[in-house]
């Protein structure tokens, strides 16, 4: 038999990646991959190595060591092949200043097998752009709505979005989501998004990774991360930061408050939680979710401010 | 392709404001040539220059304006990443940006000069067709320019830690080529240049254009790594071309006699005496390099003095001991002397260049009869140097010399041409006591003679218009017509001095050349016919009383024939051999001739391409450069 099916392949997929500029490290060793079909978040703070690596996946980088495919090719040396399937927002919008949405319809037409002109109009019209003003003109939410038109009018298997909400006020970037909700996830289109805004992208995203310090340390599923990532706030623990004290509990960060201590835990499950219980004499230990914005702070803001 | 056509149409579109500039400027000369202040101011013809200068300086401005910021301003406001985000190749960007500029550039030139040739001012409306071989090169210069504004834009705008290296392998590369230059001068090659030059600029653009496309190719959107891959491209290339050059220059430099194709007659001169002969290399195969080389003929020593249009003619002393010459360099040609004693020649500049009035073929230069001093004629005048120090031993102000030649070592004797009204170009006979810096004009000669020979500083024989005459050497009277003017058989070269003051000369017409000698007094002492030819001179003797005579036939058959002229008659012929012509292009100084026997008059071009020397009593011939034939095998 040949080579794997398409199915199998993952459509981004990075192995041990590191890009370095000069001495600085911008990212290490960084393995990831983005199965078909999912909306794939990307977390992390500022300089933690989001758009190196989206930079490496599009083929725009050429990373330090390890390399970053795309449909199972090597990004760099298929940019250009890959990119007719690839449509991307950037985080600053790079389109030639002078060239108004219609001029920049004209010119991406030529370079596509397919081109959808009348979404772009449609989506243009949607968003109240004007086509005959020059880029540079624009807002910013509605030059991030012209690259965002401008992507999708190929219809591409795979959307990459640089942190697209940055800088776009509640309206546009509300927008922004209702365009990723209601034309892509029906027809199956690959996302990958870094972003910052953390409660917009949690009702979409199907699995997160986070990126702390130039290295990955977290990827799977939002709905795995959600239910291993708990909040429990237990009557009385006692000696809370003594070690042991929240064992079998993986323990994010530890919070005295008011009522009592406070843990965010990172391997909850029913079984932990009863152990708990016994091996305390707890009878009541409140559990609580954690939203993304959350689980990302316990995991890579507190963690980063205590180391 | 449609990327490459796709972004070139869209910058053309997003900077045709250029086209629409350049169009107003164009208007500007036409409408001057309106305005009378505009046209008084101009001298009255205000629109052409303008419009030359913009067709000039608008598209340079354009290709340099467009080429530091077409790239370079995308990559420093990131905003490559736009074209990098869609099915575009590298190669296609960069193509497609400097195509545009190359256009824009191209366009703007012609339409600043377009309201002009609508008009006929510039006066090639009616000759467009002349204009288009113009095309490429003019196009291949924008590009050079864009090109070159690029890499520059690039590393400027880069920040990087790069750009002092760029700086000190700029400056290495352009003293590594200044240095080929300056070999290239030094050789007296300048033609070399020339033959090279479109190839280094087609180099050049390759590097700058592979340079640009190696940024955009490999760096893509990365201001850094695409300043370190156009750096390391663009350098690697250039100091790598820079050492071709060098290395081949190397090649086309060390060029030796054997080397040289020699498909011109007037090839080579020797010393009256002695063993040294200039050669001129008529054609090279190596860069176009075509030296004269100084050559001992007995040891095969020998000297490359620089190409021949950079020299002046080249002017043995009496003895053969020394060669002196003008190298036409700069504002203030230097000049050289070669010592001829041992067995390869000395060559040394001496210590005093002369002025720009003697870059001018028409005054003599002329060597003591010993060699140690130099006559240097000029348009004003005319200077005495020593050739060992370069002091100025004499200098007079007498315009018009045209020849010289030293009667000894402190006495000169000068020919200069009258302008004065009337005077029909007569010559002045000049002498000039070095010791005491005085010239006496001690006679003239009427017309526009010239002197052809001297004999023991007695008697001389002139031409002019058909008519040879033996004169006295101070006074300039007549004293026999040897031919008159008018004559049926009218002399081809001019007459000459046999060593012992017999006359000869060739004369003919179309039905035949004849070689005609007269003794000193006029008698006419022999009439050998030599048959129909395209060409014929003496040579010289090869023994006294035994002529040469070079003859080249319609069909440019060589023969040379050895005539004795006690005999009246052809001693003996050889078919494809043509003597020495050097006495007769040495004629700034009439004493000039070589001595019987000499090796003036034993030097032959064989057809064949060879230059050999055949001893006069045996006829056999030793090779001194060999013939094509050789050099094939």
């Amino acid at each position: 038999m040949s080579a794997a099916q398409p199915e199998e392949v993952p459509v981004i997929a990075v192995e041990g990646l590191s890009v370095r500029y000069g001495r600085t490290p911008a990212l290490e060793d960084v393995s990831l991959s983005v199965p078909r079909g999912s909306i794939y978040a990307l977390l992390g703070r500022n300089g933690a190595g989001k758009s190196s690596l989206v930079r490496c996946v599009l083929g725009q980088q050429k990373p330090t060591r390890g390399r970053a495919r795309l449909f199972g090719e090597d990004a760099w040396s298929s940019r250009r092949r890959a990119m007719t399937r690839v449509g991307v927002v950037p985080e600053e919008p790079d389109a030639p200043p002078e060239m108004t949405a219609r001029d920049l319809a004209a010119f991406c037409r030529r370079l596509y097998p397919v081109w959808d002109a009348a979404s772009v109009d449609a989506r243009l019209h949607r968003f109240g752009v004007p086509q005959d003003v020059p880029f540079a003109r624009l807002s910013k939410g509605q030059k991030g709505a012209v690259m965002l038109a401008l992507c999708l009018a190929p219809r591409p298997d795979v959307l990459v979005l640089d942190d697209p909400t940055l800088g776009l006020d509640v309206v546009a970037r509300r927008a922004l989501y209702d365009e990723l909700i209601t034309d892509l996830a029906d027809r199956g289109v690959t996302v990958l998004v870094t972003t910052h805004d953390l409660s917009g992208i949690e009702g979409l995203a199907s699995r997160v990774a986070m990126l702390r310090g130039s290295r990955l340390v977290l990827d799977e599923e939002q709905e795995d991360l959600k239910t291993r990532f708990r909040r429990l706030r237990p009557s009385s623990v006692g000696r809370a930061h003594e070690p042991g004290a929240w064992a079998p509990f993986d323990t994010v960060t530890i919070r005295h408050r008011d009522w009592g201590d406070e843990a965010v835990v990172s391997n909850f499950d029913d079984a932990r939680l009863e152990a708990f219980r016994a091996t305390r004499g707890l009878s009541d230990v409140e559990v609580g979710s954690l939203s993304l914005e959350e689980i990302f702070l316990a995991v890579v803001g507190e963690a980063e401010a205590t180391s | 392709m449609s990327g490459l056509w796709a972004v070139t149409v869209r910058e053309i579109r997003e900077r045709r404001f250029v086209l629409l500039a350049a169009l107003a400027l164009g208007l500007l000369p036409p409408v001057g040539t309106l305005v009378p202040a505009a046209r008084r101011l101009a001298g009255g013809d205000a629109g052409e220059p303008l419009a030359l200068l913009l067709g000039l300086a608008f598209p340079t401005a354009v290709a340099l304006g467009l080429g530091a910021s077409v790239i370079c301003r995308d990559v420093a406001e990131r905003r490559l990443g736009f074209y990098f985000a869609r099915p575009i190749s590298g190669l296609a960007l960069w193509g497609g940006k400097m195509a545009a500029v190359v256009v824009l550039a191209g366009a703007s030139g012609l339409l600043v000069s377009l309201p002009l040739v609508a008009l006929g001012a510039l006066g090639f409306t009616e000759s467009f067709d002349s204009l288009l071989p113009s095309v490429l090169p003019f196009a291949a210069g924008l590009a050079l320019i864009a090109a070159a504004a690029h890499a520059g834009g690039t590393m400027l705008r880069s920040r990087s830690g790069l750009l002092p290296l760029d700086l000190v392998l700029f400056l290495s590369a352009g003293f590594a080529f200044a240095a080929a230059a300056w070999r290239v001068v030094d050789a007296g090659a300048p033609g070399v240049f020339l033959r090279v030059g479109p190839t280094l600029t087609a180099g050049l653009l390759a590097a700058l254009l592979g340079a640009g496309a190696a940024q955009v190719v490999f760096g893509r959107a990365d201001a850094r790594r695409g300043h370190l891959f156009l750096s390391a491209t663009l350098w690697a290339s250039l100091l790598s071309g820079i050492a071709g050059l060098h290395i081949a220059l190397s090649w086309a430099l060390s060029v030796a006699p054997g080397d040289v194709a020699r498909d011109q007659l007037a090839g080579f001169n020797a010393a009256p005496r002695g063993d040294s002969f200039a050669l001129d290399s008529g054609r090279s195969d190596r860069l176009g390099y075509r030296p004269v080389f100084l050559v001992n003929a007995a040891t095969g020593g020998f000297v490359r003095l620089g190409s021949a249009e950079t020299l002046s003619r080249l002017i043995f002393s009496l003895d053969g001991r020394r060669a002196a010459w003008i190298r036409y360099l700069g504002p203030r040609p230097p000049l050289f002397v070669a010592l001829l004693d041992g067995p390869q020649p000395v060559v040394s500049a001496i210590p005093r260049a002369v002025g720009p009035h003697a870059q001018d073929h028409r005054w003599p230069i002329s060597l003591s009869g010993d060699g140690r001093r130099l006559l240097v004629g000029r348009g004003s005048g005319a200077d005495v140097l020593e050739t060992a120090t370069g002091r100025l031993v004499a200098e007079t102000s007498l315009a018009g010399v045209s020849q010289g030649s030293f009667d000894s070592a402190n006495r000169v004797r000068l020919y200069r041409r009258l302008n004065e009204p009337g005077s029909r170009g007569d010559l002045a006979l000049v002498a000039w006591n070095l010791e005491s810096g005085e010239t006496r004009e001690t006679g003239r000669v009427e017309g526009a003679r010239t002197v052809n020979g001297l004999q023991g500083n007695r008697l001389l024989v002139s031409t002019w218009n058909g008519a040879v005459e033996t004169r006295d050497a101070d006074s300039g009277a007549r004293l026999d017509t040897l031919v008159p003017a008018g004559s049926s058989h009218r002399p081809h070269w001019e007459g000459r001095f046999l060593e012992d003051g017999r006359v000869s000369l060739i004369a003919g017409d179309e039905t035949g050349w004849r070689l005609r000698v007269f003794s000193a007094d006029g008698d006419a002492l022999a009439d050998v016919p030599i048959g129909r030819a395209v060409s014929a001179f003496i040579a010289g003797e090869s023994r006294s009383g035994d002529v040469v005579v070079g003859v080249l036939s319609a069909s440019f058959v060589t023969r040379t024939l050895f005539v004795d002229v006690s005999a009246g008659g052809v001693r003996a012929q050889e078919e494809g051999l043509l003597p020495d012509m050097g006495a007769l292009w040495s004629a700034s100084d009439p004493r000039l001739s070589p001595a019987p026997g000499s090796l003036g008059t034993r030097l032959f071009s064989r057809s064949d391409g060879a230059l050999v020397d055949r001893d006069p009593t045996s006829g056999a011939q030793r090779i001194l450069v060999p013939g094509r034939a050789k050099r094939e095998e």
